[in-house]
């Protein structure tokens, strides 16, 4: 009964962020109970090709005669895999380079912000291109090239906080007391760099998943059979004007990841730093 | 504030210059050359074939060379052949850059004529029934996937309307009417989530300068609320609009991609998905190259735009 009222009260209190969350929960929630809520395996070529949603295929049989609710069941993981994991790899990298740069700044720091100013300086998806295009279209291809593409993002937040953080008297007054730069950096600056590091990697999983779905769209991602949304969207396509279930489901489920994601990141800002409450 | 500028200007060089080298090193350091894909992996090349395909595309130096010669015939305008049609890039290019840019400067303009009337009508009657319908409208521009919006506007347009996009391109200058029938989908697509954003930070910034001191003060001096708004809020909102479709410019170039890909416009977008899937060195590097000049430039002129706008701001 209290959850229940807590619940109801986070609810009224932060509409848009809870919505968010109730989206990304059905999401992740989908994802982990695929093999129970999917009717079929996602490769089993189990039924005519291209046929509208009928009981027996709630969202129709794409162009091999597999079920498209069973593939976008499944197509979830591959959205939650490749955003989290390009997302860990930007906020680790991002905040380890942020966080030193910031901290012992000096010569290191000019050179890595320079560093961070080149990848900053390609638009983010043609560079995502150009990365897969060379190492070649894959799924790992694609999350690496995604993680690289949004470290400097991380990066320059990071460093800016730092820097700011370090301006207050409790940082010297840590430092004058002899507490060894390891510790201000635990005690002191993560801790107050997490506020805002939070709400960009939730702002930045939306933006992984549909850089995926993108690139799997383009042919350089998830390679069929694997179920990426974007592959699905991709290959669908073709045959949209004789069977436009094959575009308009994938697309959907996209949209909704990214729309639960950015109403998460929004609702996050609200409650975490109230100064930020802007766009 | 010259010298502010002149600063910025100069400091945008190395980074070019360094973007130069990071595109250069990926392609070469990375497995899987021109030569593998221009010849059948079933094949076995004898060495001396392969040695004098790499002489051809100036392979056989070393990559520091390789560099500085691709540098070098840069600033001669030389961006080199492409591999694949053995056409000079930069002509290549100059076939293509003009659709892109037709497109990218539609979008922006469809994106301002709808984003600042939306942002200002939000702000000024907040939490009205308006307000509430742009900013859902708004959140779901933000989240629509561009290629999932090409594909719906493509649906209904076949569907209901009969309409196909045209198999070949017509120049704005040959047929302007045939020209925009052909960009009006691609350019409303690209301008959907751009749009989204320009409007959301329209009516914040509104929001905000709505409140501030120097409208009241207009407000007190009895000027009509028209005049207060368009005069005085709207020239100080517009601020960190400005930058907001500075940034969205990066978008703006990845969206062209995925754009001219599903409409089958052959801009630089397609040159560049095209380049990449034969391994056409010199067509990759020049078209990410230039859409990192493209991108720096754009944020330099926003950054020089600010100085106009807001008198205040001293570049320290």
């Amino acid at each position: 009964m209290r959850d229940n009222l807590w619940l109801r009260r986070l609810f009224l209190r932060h509409p848009i962020g809870a919505m968010g969350a109730a989206l990304i929960g059905t999401l992740v929630a989908v994802a982990l109970l695929a093999p129970l809520l999917a009717p079929y395996r996602p490769a089993a070529q189990i039924a005519q090709r291209l046929q509208p949603p009928s009981p027996a295929h709630l969202l129709g049989t794409d162009e091999f005669g597999r079920d498209m609710l069973s593939r976008i069941i499944y197509g979830s993981r591959i959205s939650i895999f490749v955003g989290l994991v390009a997302v860990g790899i930007a906020l680790t990298a991002g905040v380890a380079i942020g966080l030193l740069s910031g901290y012992f700044g000096g010569r290191m720091d000019h050179l890595a912000m320079r560093v961070m100013d080149i990848i900053f300086s390609f638009p983010a998806l043609i560079l995502a291109i150009a990365i897969t295009g060379i190492l070649g279209p894959s799924l790992t291809n694609a999350t690496i090239a995604i993680g690289i593409v949004y470290t400097p993002t991380f990066a320059r937040l990071a460093r800016g906080t730092v820097l700011s953080v370090l301006q207050h008297e409790y940082v010297t007054a840590a430092r004058a007391l002899g507490a060894s730069d390891a510790r201000i950096m635990r005690v002191h600056v993560l801790p107050n760099i997490a506020a805002p590091i939070t709400v960009q990697t939730t702002l930045n999983l939306s933006t992984a998943i549909l850089a995926e779905a993108a690139l799997s769209f383009l042919g350089l991602g998830t390679q069929p059979p694997d179920p990426s949304w974007g592959t699905m969207l991709g290959t669908g396509r073709r045959y949209m004007e004789s069977a436009p279930w094959v575009a308009v489901f994938p697309g959907l489920a996209i949209m909704m990841a990214v729309l639960g994601f950015n109403l998460l990141g929004d609702g996050l800002r609200d409650i975490l730093d109230p100064r930020l409450r802007a766009t | 504030m010259r010298r502010y500028l002149l600063t910025r200007v100069v400091m945008v060089l190395p980074t070019l210059v360094g973007a130069s080298v990071l595109i250069f090193l990926m392609l070469r350091l990375l497995p899987g050359g021109p030569v593998d894909v221009l010849t059948s992996p079933e094949i076995a090349l004898p060495p001396e074939a392969r040695q004098a395909l790499e002489a051809q595309f100036g392979l056989d130096v070393p990559i520091p060379v390789q560099y500085v010669r691709w540098l070098g015939g840069i600033l001669r305008g030389d961006l080199g052949r492409s591999i694949r049609t053995n056409q000079p890039v930069l002509q290549v290019i100059g076939g293509r850059l003009p659709i892109s840019l037709e497109l990218a400067g539609l979008s922006i303009l469809l994106c301002v004529a709808a984003a600042l009337p939306l942002g200002i009508i939000s702000a000024v009657r907040r939490n009205s029934a308006f307000d509430l319908g742009a900013r859902v409208l708004g959140l779901l521009g933000l989240s629509i996937p561009n290629f999932w919006l090409a594909i719906l506007l493509l649906l209904v347009a076949a569907r209901y309307f009969n309409w196909f996009p045209p198999m070949t391109f017509v120049s704005l200058l040959e047929d302007p009417r045939a020209n925009l029938a052909q960009m009006v989908l691609p350019a409303v697509t690209l301008a959907t989530s751009l749009m989204a954003v320009v409007m959301r930070m329209t009516r914040s910034s509104m929001l905000e300068v709505l409140g501030q001191e120097l409208v009241r003060t207009a407000r007190d001096k009895g000027l009509g609320e028209r005049l207060v708004v368009a005069h005085h809020a709207l020239r100080n909102a517009l601020i960190p609009v400005v930058t907001v479709i500075g940034i969205q410019a990066g978008y703006l170039l990845g969206g062209v991609v995925i754009t001219e890909q599903v409409f089958g416009i052959a801009g630089m977008g397609s040159l560049l998905i095209n380049g990449v899937g034969h391994r056409d060195y010199p067509v990759i590097q020049a078209a990410v190259l230039f859409s990192a000049v493209a991108f720096v430039g754009i944020n330099l002129a926003v950054d020089m735009l600010y100085g106009y706008l807001d008198p205040r701001i001293r570049y320290g």
